[in-house]
């Protein structure tokens, strides 16, 4: 089977020819096929059903539409993933353009045993790759796209290096700025394949471009970079160049974090409460976050934190109640004429506006009693139990009574 | 017989109220003249209290709250920074001296800045002098009271 | 039942609380079929006099305009106030001070320097300024002390109650008639001392049609320097408007003609001081966390003090200027 089709398109997309009812991945869960209907005959002419003809426990129902089910939920957690940064962006690695040039997802699919070569490591035109390149930090580490690490690429692109050596014959080039090989066994899985005889070139790649072509067919595909360990410009042939994208946020991140009310970071990933203390909440009670939403990380992190948020879910849960301090702020709607300059002021998202009414209302749970919104409300209709402005101002007529 | 300056305070309960509790368990000398009131955060401060401080009778008010990035409940001390911002341009309309309203951020384990603060601002409120808000005014109404008599 | 008394009397005040009664149009027919006029300078030709020879507490209703300037109205007012049953604190000068209130933000020296000698077409070479005495050959000349500050009403006699705005919306005095008439025909008990007639127990947002979304000010527009939408919250488009921090009553009138409220109605009901609950609200949304840049966004507010205490400042808390 031969990659068609396939460049430019959503990884889930580039399994090759596919028909209308398929299965998302082999990996799905639930693995249970989906019927595309813009493809489906029986959608356009009411005719087929060979699906459900075949089917011997009957689970096709052409009836099925999509229902918007509302659940009321006290606590959500938020873990929407990553998108991989669009390497065409960066125009000199010809991604999109010449052949045999990869992203790092399209690379993870064609080893893949269910993926379109069947697991094998083949070049366009089917063949086995006489070298490979792999760079990485295509979009991290770069003040014109992310200035931040992506985290997992070093320790993928070493993975990479690894099956490619196990599959094929191909000579391996690393271009790497560092190697970050943090975890547990991750240096000695470097070192390893140091032994392997994988040449690892420090000096990010400049440029990479296609050479003449060779008489059987292959374009060979030229890696220019400066080998800053032997203080050399290198211009190394390779086959096949697999790329190192960025893990940046998801495309529709801000849309969710208004949604939740929730901060990001300056480099866009949701905002955790305290970046040590804290990193599955979020400044909203009730809401978390976790896994690459939060930031790039592999799947040991991704893991314990998705568990230590799904624990803290589950403590609050198990309690049955929520403790609620008596210092908070509550909007009386007697005097509360709805205009909203309270809103934006809470930092932890605890007042809302009530549309039909026309009031503010503070969420009780949520409010942590600063007593912000209670200074700033102009027609003074937020009280600050603890400390309101009666209270206050007795204690300042107590002072300076002497 | 030099007057005593009448300070209020206002101090966020998580850094400088802490901080000034510090102060005083480290025994750091500082003048009694402030006067404190906890409120939990800084941006609890309405300036509605720090005029009536002044047309009570205080002659200097201190916000006291934790420093920018710091806060505990996120961003109230900026909240805190715009009102006395916005706040001594008033003051400075009805001739009280920006001077005698303070903001200063000190965090719950700097008490020798508060230290530092009380008694940089106990002198500084002396040199200006006692403010006497309502004297003052009683004061007009009776020049007017003799012009009509 | 003897036909009630009417008194009304403009003290420091424009007149237009005087053209708010009339506007009620016709029903001003009905007030002077119910009510004998008593006193009523804008309108009648009754005296001081004639008001200082009547029994006490014999005006049943007197309404009083106007804020507290000089000794004359300071006199009328307790004079009035000793001959009427109820007395009201009609419009926004004799509530809370209005514009004449304004004058405490400088000094009597000042006024008179800038009336009696610095305006342009002032020709005063031997610098001569009123004095509320002057010795004549006849005799002794005297015309009112002008006070050192205005005061309201109520800061100079007791008032029972209270019609704010400047002027009160006329279906507001409508209202205000009907309810006092109620009163005095049918025996009705009267309203608790202090309670203000004629107006909402919101604010002017609550009477507002504009859309109000959440608000982040980076600037202060006035209403000639951008584009107004007619459909969203003026603050929201960088507008200064009063509207959060006043009393509902007026209808909105000003915002629904494209113009931000000034706070005429006063002080919304549980507030004490008008101009600094407005500073509050109005800083903590200022989008800005860095002081030079808070202080530039503050400087587009043009006369914050003026702007913030327009109506209200003699019953702000610090009252006047020390200057």
């Amino acid at each position: 089977m031969v990659l068609e089709d396939y460049k430019g398109k959503k990884p889930e997309f580039t399994l090759g020819p596919k028909t209308p009812i398929y299965v998302p991945t082999m990996q799905s869960i639930p693995r249970v096929p989906v019927i595309d209907a813009t493809s489906c005959i029986h959608f356009q002419t009411d005719g087929c059903e060979t699906c459900a003809k075949v089917c011997e426990p009957k689970a096709i129902d052409y009836d099925m539409k999509d229902e918007t089910v509302e659940i009321d939920v006290g606590q959500i957690l938020i873990t929407t993933g990553y998108d991989i940064f669009d390497a065409s962006q960066m125009a000199q690695f010809g991604y999109g353009r010449l052949d045999n040039v990869y992203s790092s997802l399209e690379f993870e699919m064609m080893l893949n045993s269910t993926g379109p070569t069947g697991g094998k490591v083949l070049t366009k035109s089917g063949k086995e790759p006489r070298s490979i390149g792999i760079i990485h930090c295509i979009g991290s580490r770069d003040t014109n796209h992310h200035p931040y690490c992506s985290r997992v690429c070093c320790m993928y692109a070493l993975k990479f290096a690894h099956l490619a050596h196990d599959r094929t014959n191909a000579a391996i080039y690393q271009f790497y700025i560092d190697m970050r090989a943090f975890g547990k066994g991750y240096e000695e899985f470097y070192s390893r394949l140091l032994n392997e005889g994988v040449t690892m070139i420090r000096g990010k790649a400049a440029e990479v471009v296609e050479a003449s072509n060779r008489s059987d067919g292959d374009g060979t595909l030229l890696v220019r970079c400066e080998d800053t360990l032997i203080g050399k410009f290198r211009e190394v042939p390779v086959d096949m160049v697999i790329l190192c994208n960025a893990i940046e946020p998801r495309k529709d991140a801000d849309v969710i974090r208004r949604l939740f009310s929730i901060s990001k970071s300056p480099d866009g990933f949701f905002l955790e409460r305290h970046p040590k203390l804290d990193p599955t909440s979020t400044m909203s009670d009730g809401i978390y976050i976790a896994g690459c939403a939060q930031g790039p990380k592999d799947i040991p992190d991704t893991v314990a934190q998705a568990s230590s948020a799904a624990a803290r879910i589950l403590s609050y849960i198990s309690k049955g109640q929520v403790e609620l301090d008596p210092v908070r702020a509550w909007i009386d709607e007697k005097y509360c004429s709805g205009c909203r300059i309270c809103n934006n002021l809470c930092p932890y998202s605890a007042i809302g506006f009530i549309e039909e009414k026309k009031v503010s209302k503070v969420n009780d749970v949520l409010c942590k009693g600063c007593g912000t919104c209670v200074a700033a409300c102009p027609a003074s209709a937020i009280t600050g139990k603890g400390f309101s402005d009666a209270q206050i101002l007795a204690e300042l007529e107590g002072l300076l009574e002497v | 017989m030099s007057f005593e300056p009448k300070i209020v305070a206002f101090f966020c309960n998580w850094c400088t109220y802490t901080g000034a509790d510090l102060a005083g368990v480290s025994r750091l000398k500082s003048p009694a003249n402030i006067r404190v009131i906890r409120t939990m955060c800084s941006g609890r401060v309405d300036p509605s209290f720090v005029i009536k401080a002044f047309e009570l009778g205080a002659d200097g008010v201190l916000i006291g709250g934790c420093h920018p990035g710091d806060c505990h409940y996120t961003e109230g001390n900026y909240k805190a920074l715009r009102r006395v911002h916005l706040l001594k341009k008033m003051l400075q309309s009805f001739g009280i001296d920006e001077k005698r309203l303070r903001l200063e951020w000190i965090s719950a384990s700097e008490g020798d800045v508060y230290q530092r603060v009380a008694i940089e601002f106990t002198e500084q409120i002396r040199t200006l002098g006692p403010l006497n808000w309502k004297q003052k005014l009683e004061q007009r109404d009776k020049v007017t009271q003799e012009m009509i008599a | 039942m003897a036909t009630p008394k009417l008194a009304l009397y403009w003290a420091a005040s424009c007149g237009g609380c005087e053209v708010a009664v009339l506007d009620i149009e016709s029903k001003i027919l009905d007030v002077a079929a119910f009510f004998d006029i008593v006193f009523w300078p804008c309108a009648t030709d009754f005296k001081y006099k004639d008001v200082e020879v009547m029994a006490d507490k014999s005006i049943t209703l007197c309404l009083f305009n106007g804020a507290i300037r000089n000794s004359e109205n300071e006199k009328i007012a307790k004079l009035l106030r000793a001959k009427s049953v109820i007395l009201v604190a009609f419009g926004s000068c004799a509530y809370e001070g209005c514009i004449p209130a304004l004058a405490n933000l400088t000094t009597k020296e000042e006024i008179f320097k800038t009336v009696y000698l610095e305006t342009p077409s002032t020709y005063n070479p031997e610098k001569i300024f009123p004095q509320p005495v002057t010795k004549v050959k006849e005799g002794e000349v005297e015309i009112p002390v002008f006070y050192e500050k205005v005061k309201s009403l109520d800061q100079v006699v007791d008032v029972d109650y209270y019609i704010p705005g400047c002027p009160p919306q006329s279906n507001q005095v409508a209202a205000v008639i009907d309810v006092v008439v109620d009163i005095l025909k049918n025996g009705k008990p009267l309203l608790p001392k202090g309670t203000i007639l004629g107006a909402g127990e919101k604010t002017c947002c609550d009477e507002c049609p504009r859309i109000r979304r959440e608000k982040k000010i980076k600037q202060f527009h006035r209403p000639h320097e951008i584009m107004v939408n007619p459909d969203e919250c003026l603050l929201d488009q960088g507008i200064l408007c009063m509207g959060p921090a006043t009393r509902s009553g007026c209808g909105a009138l000003c915002v629904k003609a494209n113009v931000p409220c000034r706070g005429c109605y006063g002080a919304p009901p549980n507030v004490h001081d008008q101009g600094l609950k407005m500073l509050s609200a109005l800083s903590s949304i200022i989008d800005a966390q860095d002081p030079e840049e808070i202080d530039k966004i503050i400087n587009t507010i043009v006369d914050p003090t003026g702007t913030f205490y327009r109506f209200s400042l003699a019953h702000s808390t610090l009252k006047a200027a020390d200057l």
